[in-house]
């Protein structure tokens, strides 16, 4: 069986200028693209030492030698390897999606980021993992591996992913830490709804992992375009409300952006660098307030 | 033309019209339920809407077309004619058609054959058995309320019913004179003369000659009363001949009766004189052939057949089956013997048919009512499948669909 392709082919073009990068180093072993305050052998460049016995001659820079008449060896950063965990929300409320596009759900929206994010990964040869948590467990957990195989089976596993039930209890999620190793790029990707999620990905950035989260909403959430009565119903709660959804639209769009700035400044406290996404709009975008060329400077500035 | 109802009351059916209202008035977004995640921030606002709010006004004013259709399809409207009528002539297949002034030329546009589907007298003469009674009351009943009739019938009217005709309307009942070649069935054969019955006695049942005589007497005597008299005929004198003829030899004519009161085998003679056409009646110990239609003819009192009948060639065979002594056939010292005797013998009467034109010209006030009004269920039909298609077309196309999803 094929792998499903998640990722539209204007996005997969698009994600041409985007390149994964973690604040902090990893320092963990072998070679990759990523800078570390460990130096060895690599191009960027660290500092000269004096030439001990036992170091290869290739390792002397000799054009130093010329100039000084003395044996320096060049040092440079050894550039570590970095894992990339990505978590889905896949509970039931992440199976909300908009009238007008029924089939993109916000769950189908998290596969086509987190597809984005194991593109970018597999690219630069990185190590990447999935973990789905829904339905009041980790529902899918994908080790952290690199290569083609290993998309694929990451592929085939966020298409098996359903949004059901609601985020489980602290207790469940315990068996994650021992995977997500300290130095980890976790993308997190959910729609923050409900606090325990939030009280996960701030536990995470507190203990060294460096923490992404995407806020995942739909476009009725950001613009209620209902009239008239509704019978709304919360898929996680089964709680129904009646209401006149002309009446209510300017007091909800006030409480929403209200949790949303909550939520925001939330995660700038807990060091986690954040954005928001709706439905509507290009998949690569949220992905490049992340891994785009400007970096991450701008994060936090969620809108 | 005005139109009119059958069943006014099938109107009532109209109250239907309050089911789709009602649903539509029901069925409102508010009953669509709309996944929301974010509901923790959604506060209710229950306005007092009360106000009934009618989202798609011409899917329900076709609803409830339909149905006010329906209701009146139910109450069977007719267009009634009022004022036009027609004149219509009825021509009797048995008259000689070119000696009516009336029925040629352009007059004659308007006249049927009084036949089976009244084809128009331009067609050829029907050679159907004449059914006057019948078709002239199916003609009536198909007419027109203000329809005028006029039917031409020769001075013996044939095709006649035991009731009397009665028709919807007056109609003008016009006597011409009959074609002349026709066999028209009019000449029926006269009864004969003298009626004979023919005795064949053997030695057993020499005792029972007595019974035969004094039946014969009393069929003579005019005085007895026959099952079938015959209508308008003359009662015949009855003759026995016995003894006159050899024993074997078959009787003069086809149209004696023949009482055969001998055992044995039915001589050859015999049974050929039945086999062409005549009717014999044989004793209980005569050998007969077996047949496999046999009915009983006369029962006594309790059921038991007393004579039996069996078809032999184009005559009958019936058969005593009982000894013709009073002690095993009680009903020969009867008085009715004679009558039901001569009842085995005469054939059945057809029934008359024929009656003088003049005396049988049809009454008014049938039972029913005149088809005065056509239907037009048909338009209505076509009507509310055209409105269905309208229906369905604004209920399944895509901008509802969508809208309904919102």
């Amino acid at each position: 069986m094929a792998a499903p392709d998640f990722i539209p082919p204007e996005t997969r073009a698009r994600l041409k200028g985007l390149r994964l990068s973690a604040r902090r180093s990893s320092g963990a072993f072998g070679f990759g693209l990523h800078s570390s305050h460990q130096r060895g052998a690599g191009k960027e460049f660290a500092q000269y030492r004096a030439y001990e016995p036992g170091d290869e001659p290739r390792q002397i820079d000799w054009k130093l030698y010329a100039r000084s008449d003395k044996f320096f060896v060049r040092e440079a950063q050894r550039e570590a390897p970095l894992t990339l965990w990505i978590i889905l929300d896949s509970s039931a409320s992440m199976g909300q999606s908009d009238s007008a596009k029924p089939a993109w759900s916000r769950l189908a929206a998290a596969r086509c980021l987190a597809a984005c994010a194991i593109e970018l990964a597999l690219r630069q040869d990185e190590r990447f993992g999935v973990i789905g948590i829904g339905d009041g467990a980790v529902s899918t957990l994908v080790p952290a591996a690199s290569g083609a195989r290993q998309r694929d089976l990451c592929l085939l596993e966020l298409h098996r992913l359903k949004a059901a039930g609601t985020w489980p209890a602290e207790a469940a999620l315990r068996s994650l830490w021992e995977r997500l190793a300290p130095g980890a790029l976790v993308l997190l990707l959910s729609d923050f709804f409900d606090n325990s999620t939030v009280i996960f990905a701030e536990k995470l950035a507190a203990a060294q992992r460096e923490v992404l989260c995407i806020q995942l909403l739909t476009a009725s959430e950001r613009d209620f375009p209902f009239v008239g009565g509704h019978r709304f119903r919360d898929p996680e709660s089964g709680a129904e409300l009646i209401t006149d959804a002309g009446a209510a639209r300017a007091d909800f769009l006030q409480a929403f952006a209200e949790a949303r700035r909550a939520l925001a400044s939330r995660f700038t406290a807990a060091g986690i660098a954040h954005t928001g996404w709706v439905l509507d709009e290009p998949p690569d975008q949220a992905l490049r307030q992340f891994f785009g060329p400007r970096g991450r400077r701008e994060l936090g500035a969620a809108p | 033309m005005s139109v009119t109802l059958l069943y006014p009351a099938a109107l009532l059916a109209i109250v239907a019209i309050l089911v789709p209202m009602f649903l539509h008035l029901r069925r409102r977004s508010e009953q669509i339920t709309v996944d929301f995640a974010a509901l923790r921030w959604l506060t209710a606002h229950m306005k007092p809407r009360r106000r009934p709010r009618i989202d798609e006004h011409w899917l329900l004013l076709m609803r409830c077309l339909l149905i006010a259709l329906i209701a009146l399809l139910l109450a069977q409207p007719k267009l009634r004619a009022d004022s036009d009528w027609r004149e219509w002539q009825l021509v009797s297949t048995a008259l000689n058609i070119r000696g009516i002034a009336e029925l040629n030329g352009d007059t004659g546009a308007n006249a049927y054959w009084l036949a089976p589907g009244f084809p128009s007298i331009r067609e050829p003469r029907p050679s159907v058995a004449p059914n006057t009674s019948s078709l002239l009351r199916e003609f009536d009943a198909s007419l027109g309320q203000h329809d005028k009739l006029r039917v031409w019938v020769p001075a013996r009217v044939d095709g006649l019913d035991g009731e009397r005709v009665r028709l919807l309307r007056t109609l003008e009942w016009r006597i011409a004179p009959a074609q002349a070649d026709l066999p028209g069935g009019m000449a029926t054969p006269a009864p004969p003369l003298a009626q004979r019955m023919d005795l064949r006695i053997d030695a057993n049942s020499q005792s029972s000659q007595r019974y035969w005589l004094a039946a014969l007497a009393a069929w003579n005597s005019a005085t007895v009363p026959t099952a079938n008299p015959p209508v308008g005929a003359r009662t015949p004198r009855f003759e026995l001949i016995a003894d006159e003829i050899a024993d074997d030899d078959a009787p003069a004519s086809a149209g004696d009766w023949l009482l055969w009161l001998r055992a044995g085998e039915l001589p050859a003679p015999i049974a050929e004189w039945i086999a062409a056409g005549g009717t014999a009646l044989v004793a209980q110990t005569t050998r007969i052939p077996n047949s496999a239609v046999d009915i009983a003819l006369w029962r006594d009192a309790a059921g038991d057949p007393l004579v039996r009948a069996q078809p032999m060639g184009r005559g009958r065979l019936l058969q005593w089956q009982r000894e013709l002594i009073p002690a095993a056939l009680p009903e020969l010292l009867d008085a009715r013997f004679p009558s039901q005797l001569r009842a085995l013998f005469e054939p059945a009467q057809a029934v008359p048919m024929l009656a003088d034109a003049a005396s049988v010209k049809p009454l008014i006030g049938a039972f029913g009512t005149a088809k005065r009004s056509r239907g037009i269920d048909d338009w209505l039909l076509a009507l509310i499948f055209v409105v269905l298609a309208i229906e369905r077309w604004l209920a399944t196309n895509s901008r509802r669909m969508q809208s309904a999803d919102a």
